[in-house]
């Protein structure tokens, strides 16, 4: 099956046959859980949307229009979760640190490497939770899931110029907290007073 | 809108690299030429690569199985594939059912008693769902026919702040409201929920001047200090005693009970470990002090962690000068027993 | 700890909880890093588990060496362990932080711990905040150091700028690299503190306890004010050390010397021959079965418990807990704050108490019961009784002799004697109810008063005929409820007084309450 489209893939789904399920599930499970992970910062949140959107793909298979591009119609999918997520009201973004949790400490890699990975995820998944939900959700698939602003448009059920202007707005705050002067050795301090 | 403004907006798209070529040269021409967006440029830039610095994360291999195991049984039970009706109808079926089974539980839990007058309903058919779940509620308000109502009234029943409602215009019905007390006894077993929601109500909520509250105390202590029937939101009415309640001697019994219950119960909620931790501060009796100290004792020793916060005031306290000597040296035993498990 | 170097075998309890486990998983990860920083800059260390190891250096660079190492039951529980334990820095030019986070409460099927290793600029301030290791060490430092934990020893060696160590349980052992150059303070709650100078060191001393000992062998003077001290080392001038040990001992001993030479310093403050008059070290707990003949015992603090005393009890104590299962005479014990117990007691008591509860199970000659805040709890008594509590409920549970109890706060409840007829009662509460419970025959001159604020909520009820009852504004929003009468012809007094509470005064058969027995 690796050789399938998705559409393929997805057109032998919508007869009835979910046989491709693990195939479409390995395409992109990896970008939608990264992609709800941090915009929700919980691990847990995130295997749980994972979990929904690809049963949702499944079940609405229908929904798909063949000519569509299938990681479009998921981000969709997982948007809406995710939105439906923290609308619930004590889904609110935690200040767990559970996302840096999940960091990989790979073995092909010098290990203060490391140390220092984690501590820059960690300072950019909470600048990035200070932006608000809907920046959070045009610049995380843009910067990383490198979607264009028409497919953005789509996903967010906004115009591009909107999708503009929350970019634009998220890059002005995470250039204000990412600079390098920003970082400051005083975050622990008042813990020890 | 000016030229800067149009050009900064279209910078994330530079370094999306998806701008449109035109676009494209236009903003380089601008950058060069114009020192604040060159400045915006290359710290839009920076931000940009140091966002790259969030390494993805793997999918854990239990969400994998999690959704095949959701999705590949119900291919299999579709024999002949790309026999499309099937399986939707049997989706749909077994959604209709989850459907109807959730609608029946929650009219039998929440809108039964209601529904009990509003129709001529036999006896044979409330039993079902009286048996079924629990319907009484303490804090029900109710609407009757009068039809529902036995014409006969026994016992002189205690009927207060009565209200009458004048006849409705289009139908003519008319409406007596009243607050009525009646006498209820509840019975269950001591870790029945109701029951326990229904006792922390009593505790909490019991006239204060009245003898009932000591007894209160003293009774739940007698039924919840045994292992078996430990619970969280009992202590945690305790909790509120201590925390509320005026009286010394009412504050005594509250902290006294407390400590007397099995120690992962009031380390379980942060509410009890808090109020223990406030009476110990600055409750002005010292035989409050004394038992809160205690509990607290019984929960670090009983491999409980406590907080930074419940740690220093335990620290505070062995310092303070003007403390009882006494609640100085049980606060210094207490800290003694963290982390010895 | 009472061995001569306490501080080696402090709390090694880091991983007791695994240990249990049948078989154990284990993983170790080490990670190391060079950081630079001003060379007076502030290196903080915020590490929950964990041992620590600062050593001052004369290179520029900071050296950062990380050892996580993981247990668990399994294989997953160390993979959790992994994922929640992370270790992360911050720099700026002036201060490098190093934090691990891990959960305070986590899934007891895995431990983890970060053991540090830094090597610093000498000059460097060092912070370290810490909740469970065996051991922090910093040695070879000159700029300032400041400590906190909860469990596990504090060595500071050769650090010569002022420290601060502030532990709850861990012992703390200083080495000033000879002489003491600023000040610093020490602290613990449950260890132990040692010192070791130079002969010629000189700085002044000040030193807390509720229960340790200061001692030494070097040339100590100054004064006692209670359990604390204040006075020098060699020389009244120079730097002050501050030494708070609440239960622990303080030693400040010449370095390389036996620690066991040190005396206390009560004794070295006085000339030979006249330590005596000084007293010894009095005891910190007693526990006996029985004591034939009288028991005298005063105590700074301490707890008593003796099971039979045959004779005399007199006990004071500063504060504890007395428990004393039988006493054939008078007993009287004065504590300034602790619980006190008794079981049977044949003579007149006088027990009094700063704080904690009183409970009684035969008073047979009754005796006088006080509390500054704490219940009071008769189970019998034959004699007359005088109770009173400064916050606490009061409960008699029978008794033949006249009782007089009051309480600024709580509920008062006697019951008398089945076979009394009549019997003087005066019982008072200021914030709360009275009940009395006596006999269907019991005749009595009542006077029973409640001052309410709430006039329809207190109530007194009586299950006796002939009280009238009468109502009257009081001032200030307050009525005044009393009834009065004598009930089955009149008879000794009783007077019953409630603020805003209720009076309660039942007549029922009750079955005689049999002298008990000790639980
Ligand atoms: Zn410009």
């Amino acid at each position: 099956m690796k050789h399938l489209s998705d559409q393929e893939l997805m057109r032998i789904v919508q007869g009835g046959d979910f046989s491709p399920a693990s195939e479409i599930y390995d395409r992109y499970s990896g970008r939608i859980y990264n992609f709800a992970l941090r915009f929700l910062k919980s691990a847990e949140a995130a295997e749980d949307a994972t979990q929904e959107v690809f049963v949702k793909m499944i079940k609405h298979a229908n929904q798909f229009q063949g000519d569509a591009k299938l990681s479009t119609w998921l981000f969709s999918i997982t948007a809406n979760w995710c939105r439906d997520y923290l609308r619930k009201a004590d889904n609110k973004v935690k200040e767990s640190e559970d996302v840096l949790v999940t960091l990989p400490a790979p073995a092909d890699q010098s290990p203060d490497r490391t140390l220092e990975q984690r501590e820059n995820a960690l300072r950019i998944q909470r600048a990035l939770q200070e932006l608000t939900a809907e920046q959070r959700e045009a610049i995380l698939l843009s910067r990383y899931q490198g979607l264009s602003y028409a497919e953005i448009a789509q996903i967010a059920g906004c115009s591009e110029g909107a999708v503009k202007t929350r970019v634009f707005r998220a890059m002005e705050t995470l250039k204000k907290l990412l600079s390098v002067d920003a970082r400051g050795g005083d975050r622990c301090l008042n813990a020890m007073s | 809108m000016s030229e800067c403004h149009v050009v900064r907006e279209s910078l994330p798209l530079l370094l999306a690299e998806s701008l449109d070529p035109a676009s494209r040269e236009t903003a380089h021409r601008h950058i060069e030429t114009c020192a604040a967006c060159g400045e915006e440029w290359l710290s839009f830039k920076d931000t940009w690569q140091i966002l790259g610095a969030l390494p993805a994360v793997a999918v854990p291999a239990r969400a994998r199985e999690r959704f095949l195991d959701e999705v590949m049984p119900r291919q299999q039970a579709v024999v002949v594939p790309f026999h499309r009706r099937p399986v939707v109808r049997w989706v749909a079926q077994a959604a209709g059912v989850v459907l109807v089974a959730g609608a029946a539980y929650f009219t039998g839990h929440r809108a039964a008693p209601l529904r009990l007058f509003s129709q001529p309903a036999t006896v044979a058919a409330l039993r079902p769902l009286v048996g079924a779940q629990p319907v009484y509620s303490i804090a029900e308000t109710r609407v009757l026919p009068a039809t529902a109502v036995s014409p006969n009234i026994e016992g002189r029943p205690d009927i207060q702040h009565v209200q009458f409602v004048d006849a409705d215009p289009s139908d003519g019905q008319i409406g007596v409201a009243f607050d009525l007390t009646s006498h209820v006894t509840v019975t269950g077993s001591p870790t029945d929920k109701s029951m326990v929601r229904l006792l922390s109500y009593v505790l909490q909520n019991e006239e204060k001047t009245s003898p009932a509250r000591s007894q209160a105390i003293d009774w739940v202590r007698q039924t919840y200090s045994q292992p078996q029937y430990a619970n969280t939101e009992i202590a945690q009415a305790l909790a509120g005693i201590l925390r509320n309640e005026q009286r010394e001697g009412v504050r005594i019994r509250a902290v006294d009970t407390l400590q007397k219950l099995p120690a992962r119960v009031t380390s379980n909620g942060e509410v009890t470990r808090d109020a223990l931790i406030d009476a110990l501060k600055n409750d002005p009796n010292p035989s409050v002090r004394i038992k809160a100290v205690e509990a607290l004792s019984k929960m670090a020793g009983s491999g409980q962690a406590l907080d930074a916060e419940a740690v220093d005031s335990l620290r505070q306290k062995v310092a303070q000068g003007d403390e009882n000597l006494y609640v100085r040296v049980k606060a210094a035993e207490a800290l003694s027993k963290i982390h010895q498990q | 700890m009472r061995s001569p170097k306490p501080f080696l075998f402090a709390a090694a309890v880091l991983f007791c909880a695994v240990a249990a486990w049948p078989a154990t998983f284990s993983k170790t990860e080490r990670y190391s890093k060079d950081f630079q920083i001003e060379p007076d800059g502030t290196l903080w260390i915020d590490n929950p588990f964990g041992n620590i190891e600062i050593i001052g250096t004369d290179s520029p660079v900071i050296t950062l060496s990380a050892e996580i190492a993981l247990r668990g039951a399994d294989s997953a529980a160390v993979k959790e362990a992994r994922d929640q334990t992370q270790i992360y820095t911050t720099i700026n030019r002036q201060t490098l932080v190093v934090k691990t986070a891990t959960p305070l409460v986590h899934n007891p099927r895995w431990f983890a711990s970060v053991a540090f290793t830094a090597r610093v600029p000498r000059t460097m301030q060092v912070r370290i905040l810490s909740q469970l290791s065996d051991r922090i060490h910093i040695t070879g430092t000159t700029g300032a150091v400041s400590v906190k934990n909860i469990n596990g020893a504090v060595v500071l060696d050769n650090v010569t700028g002022a420290a601060s160590v502030d532990t709850a349980n861990g012992s703390i052992y200083f080495d000033p690299n000879g002489r003491l150059a600023a000040n610093t303070q020490l602290q613990t709650v449950n260890g132990e503190i040692q010192v070791a100078v130079a002969p010629d060191a000189a700085f002044r001393w000040n030193a807390q306890t509720l229960r340790g000992e200061f001692r030494s062998n070097l040339m100590v003077r100054g004064s006692y004010d209670g359990a604390n001290f204040r006075g020098f080392v060699n020389s009244p001038r120079g730097p002050v050390l501050t030494t708070i040990a609440m239960m622990g001992n303080v030693v400040i001993f010449r370095k390389g010397t036996p620690i066991a030479q040190a005396q206390s310093v009560r004794t070295l403050l006085v000339p030979q021959g006249a330590a005596d008059s000084i007293g010894p070290v009095v005891p910190r707990a007693v526990q006996r079965q029985v004591v034939d003949g009288n028991f005298e015992f005063t105590s700074g603090l301490g707890d008593v418990q003796i099971g039979q005393v045959h004779g005399n009890v007199k006990i004071t104590t500063r504060a504890g807990l007395v428990q004393l299962g039988m006493v054939t005479g008078q007993c009287i014990v004065s504590t300034r704050g602790g619980p006190l117990t008794f079981g049977d007691m044949f003579g007149p008591m006088n027990a009094r108490t700063g704080a904690g509860d009183i409970v009684v199970n035969t008073a047979r000659s009754g005796g006088t019961l006080w509390t500054d805040g704490g219940m009071i709890r008769v189970i019998y008594a034959a004699g007359g009784l005088t109770l009173h509590s400064g916050g606490g409920d009061i409960t008699v549970r029978s008794t033949s002799g006249p009782v007089y109890a009051d309480t600024r706060s709580g509920d008062v409840t006697i019951s008398l004697d089945p076979g009394v007829r009549t019997q003087t009662v005066v019982a008072k509460s200021l914030e709360g109810n009275v009940v009395l419970n006596v006999t269907p025959h019991f005749a009595a001159d009542i006077d029973a008063t409640i001052l309410t604020s709430d006039a329809d909520a207190n109530s007194i009820r009586s299950d006796f005929n002939g009280l009238s009852i009468r109502r009257e504004p009081a001032g200030s929003g307050k009525t005044r409820i009393r009834a009065t009468g004598k009930v089955n012809g009149g008879g000794d007094r009783v007077e019953l007084y409630a603020t805003d509470g209720d009076i309660l005064i039942t007549g029922e058969v009750r079955n005689p309450l049999v002298s008990p027995m000790m639980p």
